[in-house]
């Protein structure tokens, strides 16, 4: 029936209508002429064509039954007429066994639940009961009284005769066929062992019957061994065995039931009878059998998968709290720890570097088995996008791990990956935020950051850390010819390595070299790939290990102007993160340099033209003794206004005075020149105090651009011990009584600073100056600073002054007051002129 | 127009500019509040003379309104600028008192 549903299977319907026909009719053919020639010959086995037609009906739908009736009608009124059968014999004999699978098979499904299904005892019993009893009995009805009308006997034997020789053919026919249809995977997979069971049951048949021996007792043994190893079907194919050569051998006079003394025809149907009955309390013992063996599989899967089931419940618990691990090292910790607590086995690891190549075997543990150290299990931990790294799990001892070990790790490795791979985003993502912060941190501190040298430590103390950890960073700039790129700070290198660190000429092909050369970013993931594209240069790398280096270049316009170079002692997988952020670091470092470049040139120009007026050392004045202390501001991209001056004058006076410009830069040094010449001039030129800076404010007016400046004037008669003097918006003048040792403020005089104010009159006031009075003149920087009040800070410098030895240098009272007072860091520029009246 | 806490040379260029947009054609008086600033120094108060000027060159008179005993009234004082600018002891009294220096 196999062959039957593979031939007709890809046909329209009326083909297979034609297919089945053929298929019935020659097996029924064939099956018939066995019979008619064991009839012939005298033994009589069975009917073989009552198990294919009641097979036939049982495995095709109703509709194609006419099919298979009209296949047994034909077939049967044709090989009776062959075998000189009358007609009207040849057609009763064609009803009966027309009527005899239909009455079977209906009869069968009548019995309920459609057709038997003969693996289980209630569909085996209907068989039997519908198939083999009901259909050959009613057959029998019609087929005995054929044969005793045409034959001559006794009806009841015939009608006893016929239903056992049909009835053992649909056992042992039919039912192989039912079976074979539906346990073709197990024939298929086990035909061998069918083979050689069917093979040994013909045999010992065969020797038992010789021999006479009671067939039973080693019969028995068999069937339960084929039924407990292969199952039903072994049973029934070596029932069938059994049963054709029980016939043969009964039919030929051998065996217990030929020697009963009856009529040959009874002795089969006995035999007949008997075999069946040994085949089907076997096949019952077979299916008792598989439904034990069944019934246990089910439990113990049940079991598995009660185990896996918690396996997974306890992993998906794993999973919550997986889920709140903040970094990738968590998720790492946490799963070995509920491993190892779970299943107690010795070592647990998750490698979290990836597999390059992924794992083929999709989720399936990669490696697995018994080792020196106990049985090791690794389990490849795949995400979204490949591989993030792999789980090992290594027991005590050397024997496998259950499957609902493996189901816990199973889900553990899947867990860990979504854990893992949500760690690094979440990490990622921190990384961002940190990035950000860096990059306005070093927005500002580049921003205060004016020299070269300043840069290099910002970006080297800002920078390592905020591009993964950075063990070394160096910042290289273009020397001014062209010709060499200058390494201004290097940070984190090896001793070995700073060694080699020194400036590059241009034409050295170095990784630095090449991205300064080419304006690209240079990348060497390992050691290997520096060695080998810079063979020159393997000093360099040797000193650190397996690092990656990354060379990005400073552009600015079309030029890269320096570069950073930056290495890693682990390699790098520089993600597009990482290099962005390291093109925004170079791109700030870059406009950073080029400030301070321009800051440099104007500090320079700036810084010349305050020295070429304001020279350290002042003429000597006869009576005075006079003291300077010019400090430039520290950090700061401001270069002041500050200055001072002291000039003998005609008549034994001398021109004391100190001034700031506001503003910075060359505009301010220039306007210091200015109204420091100007006044000098009208100091020569005879001018008191008060008149000098109202003249003063004038020329301002109109020569400088600053617009605003501060200003106080002393005129110091030594000989007579007098002083005149006048402010433009200044501190007050401080003197220092050489007779008291205290501190006075010269601040009545008064008058605004020189600027853009209309009305401005200027007050000049006098004071005394005795032998070894000091006056003291000095610029805000000295005493302005941020929480501090102004006078609070003029007040300082009294209190300095007072405290001072009279008798000291001058200069070093200057320096000493710049040192002690001016705010830390400095950002104003500081004048201060101390004078000291010497006789 | 409030000013910031502390004015120095950092942001004095930004007290000028903010200052001179508020003299605007049709202001009369713009009132600079330095009530509570703390810190002001030779280039902040240069600020606050160069809005002055902008604002007499624009006709509007530009008063500062300065804590009677703060630190920017005591450079202010310092440097002679109090006859200078048009200084009033608060907002209130720069808005509503009569012209000329307090």
């Amino acid at each position: 029936m196999a062959a039957e549903r593979r031939l007709i299977a890809p046909s329209s319907e009326p083909a297979r209508l034609l297919a089945l026909f053929a298929i019935v009719a020659a097996a029924y053919a064939l099956g018939s002429e066995l019979s008619w020639q064991s009839f012939s010959s005298g033994a009589a086995f069975g009917f073989p064509p009552a198990g294919v037609t009641v097979a036939a009906l049982l495995l095709t739908p109703r509709r194609r039954w006419p099919a298979v009736i009209a296949a047994i009608a034909v077939t049967e009124i044709g090989v009776d007429l062959q075998h000189q059968l009358n007609v009207a014999a040849a057609v009763a004999s064609a009803a009966a066994n027309c009527v005899e699978p239909l009455a079977g098979a209906t009869t069968t499904i009548r019995l309920g639940g459609g057709r038997p299904d003969l693996t289980t005892r209630p569909g085996l019993l209907r068989y039997v009961a519908g198939a083999g009893c009901a259909g050959p009995l009613a057959g029998g009805l019609i087929g005995a009284t054929v044969l005793a009308r045409s034959g001559g006997g006794w009806w009841p034997a015939l009608w006893l005769q016929w239903w056992a020789g049909d009835g053992i053919a649909v056992l042992v026919v039919g039912a192989p066929i039912l079976l074979w249809v539906q346990r073709r995977q197990l024939i298929a997979a086990r035909w061998r062992e069918l083979v050689l069971i069917v093979a040994l049951t013909t045999g010992l048949a065969v020797v038992a019957f010789r021999l006479g021996q009671p067939l039973a007792v080693l019969f028995l043994p068999l069937l339960a061994w084929a039924a407990f190893w292969v199952g039903d079907v072994a049973v029934v194919l070596a029932g069938t065995a059994f049963a054709v050569v029980a016939n043969y051998m009964t039919a030929a006079g051998h065996g217990e039931f030929a020697h009963l003394g009856l009529p040959a025809p009874t002795a089969v149907a006995l035999a007949q009878l008997y075999i069946a009955t040994i085949v089907l309390i076997c096949w019952l013992l077979a299916q008792e059998v598989t439904g034990r063996i069944r019934a246990v599989q089910e439990q113990e899967s049940a079991r598995l998968q009660r185990e896996a089931a918690d396996a997974r419940r306890m992993a998906a618990e794993l999973g919550a709290w997986l889920a709140e691990a903040p970094t990738v090292t968590d998720v790492a910790e946490r799963v070995s720890g509920a491993v190892r607590g779970r299943l107690g086995v010795r070592h647990v690891a998750v490698d979290l570097s990836p597999d390059p190549s992924g794992s083929p075997a999709g989720r399936a543990d990669v490696d697995s088995g018994p080792g020196p150290d106990g049985y090791l299990a690794s389990f490849a931990l795949l995400g979204e996008s490949g591989s993030v790294g792999r789980l090992d799990v290594r027991w005590a001892g050397a024997s496998e791990p259950s499957a609902a070990e493996r189901e816990y790790l199973q889900a553990v490795a899947e867990i860990t990956s979504r854990a893992v791979e949500r760690a690094r985003l979440r990490q990622a993502e921190e990384r961002e935020r940190e990035r950000l912060a860096t990059l306005a941190t070093l927005t500002r501190l580049l921003a205060s950051a004016l020299t070269p040298q300043a840069i290099g430590e910002v970006v080297a103390e800002r920078v390592r850390s905020a591009v993964g950890g950075a063990d070394g960073l160096a910042l290289g700039v273009v020397s001014a010819d062209g010709a060499r790129i200058e390494w201004i700070s290097a940070a984190g290198y090896s001793e070995q390595t700073r060694e080699q660190i020194v400036d590059l000429p241009m034409d050295e092909p170095t990784a630095a070299t090449d991205a300064v050369r080419t304006g690209e970013p240079v990348i060497l993931r390992e050691s290997a790939e520096y060695v080998r594209r810079y063979p020159g240069r393997a000093e360099v790398v040797a000193g650190e290990g397996r690092s990656s280096w990354l060379v990005w270049p400073l552009i600015v316009g079309k030029n890269a102007i320096g570069c950073i170079s930056i290495m890693w002692q682990r390699p790098q997988q520089f993600g597009p993160g990482q290099l962005a952020f390291i093109a925004a670091v170079a791109d700030l470092v870059a406009q950073a340099l080029v400030r301070a470049q321009i800051y440099a040139d104007e500090h320079a120009v700036a810084t010349v033209l305050q020295r070429a007026v304001m020279p350290r050392m002042t003429a000597p004045i006869a009576g005075l003794q006079v003291g300077t202390c010019y400090r430039q501001a520290g950090t700061t991209w401001v270069i002041g206004g500050d200055w001072y001056d002291a000039l003998a004058l005609p008549g034994g006076r001398a021109y004391l005075a100190i001034g700031d410009v506001a503003g910075h830069g060359i505009a301010a040094a220039e306007d210091m020149t200015q109204i420091r010449n100007a006044g000098r001039a009208l100091a020569i030129a005879g001018y008191l105090p008060a008149r000098l800076l109202a003249d003063l404010r004038r020329i301002t007016a109109t020569v400088t651009a600053g617009q605003f400046a501060t200003m106080a004037v002393a005129l110091a008669e030594p000989a007579a011990g007098r002083l005149a003097y006048a402010s433009a918006g200044h501190l007050p003048l401080l003197v220092r009584r050489a007779k008291t040792g205290k501190v006075e403020a010269l601040s009545a005089a008064a008058g605004p600073p020189l600027g853009p104010f209309d009305e401005a009159a200027y007050s000049q006031r006098r004071t005394h100056f005795a032998v070894g009075d000091v006056l003291l003149m000095y610029t805000d920087g000295l005493i302005e600073r941020r929480g501090d009040d102004i006078a609070d800070g003029i007040a300082k410098v009294s209190d300095y002054l007072a405290a001072w030895s009279p008798h000291g240098s001058l200069d070093v009272l200057c320096q000493e007051l710049v040192t002690a007072l001016a705010a830390q860091p400095q950002l104003d520029d500081i004048c201060v002129l101390a004078v000291r009246r010497s006789s | 127009m409030h000013l910031p806490g502390e004015i120095d040379m950092t942001n004095a260029e930004d007290v000028t500019r903010d200052l001179a947009a508020a003299f605007r054609p049709g202001a009369s008086i713009v009132v600079g509040d330095l009530t509570s600033t703390t810190f002001c120094d030779s280039a902040g108060i240069r600020a606050l003379a160069l809005a002055h000027q902008h604002a007499a060159q624009a006709g509007i008179q530009l008063r500062l309104a300065v804590a009677a005993d703060g630190p920017v009234r005591r450079v202010l004082e310092i440097m002679d600028l109090t006859a200078v600018l048009a200084i009033y002891p608060s907002v209130e009294a720069a808005s509503s008192g009569p012209a000329g220096p307090a």
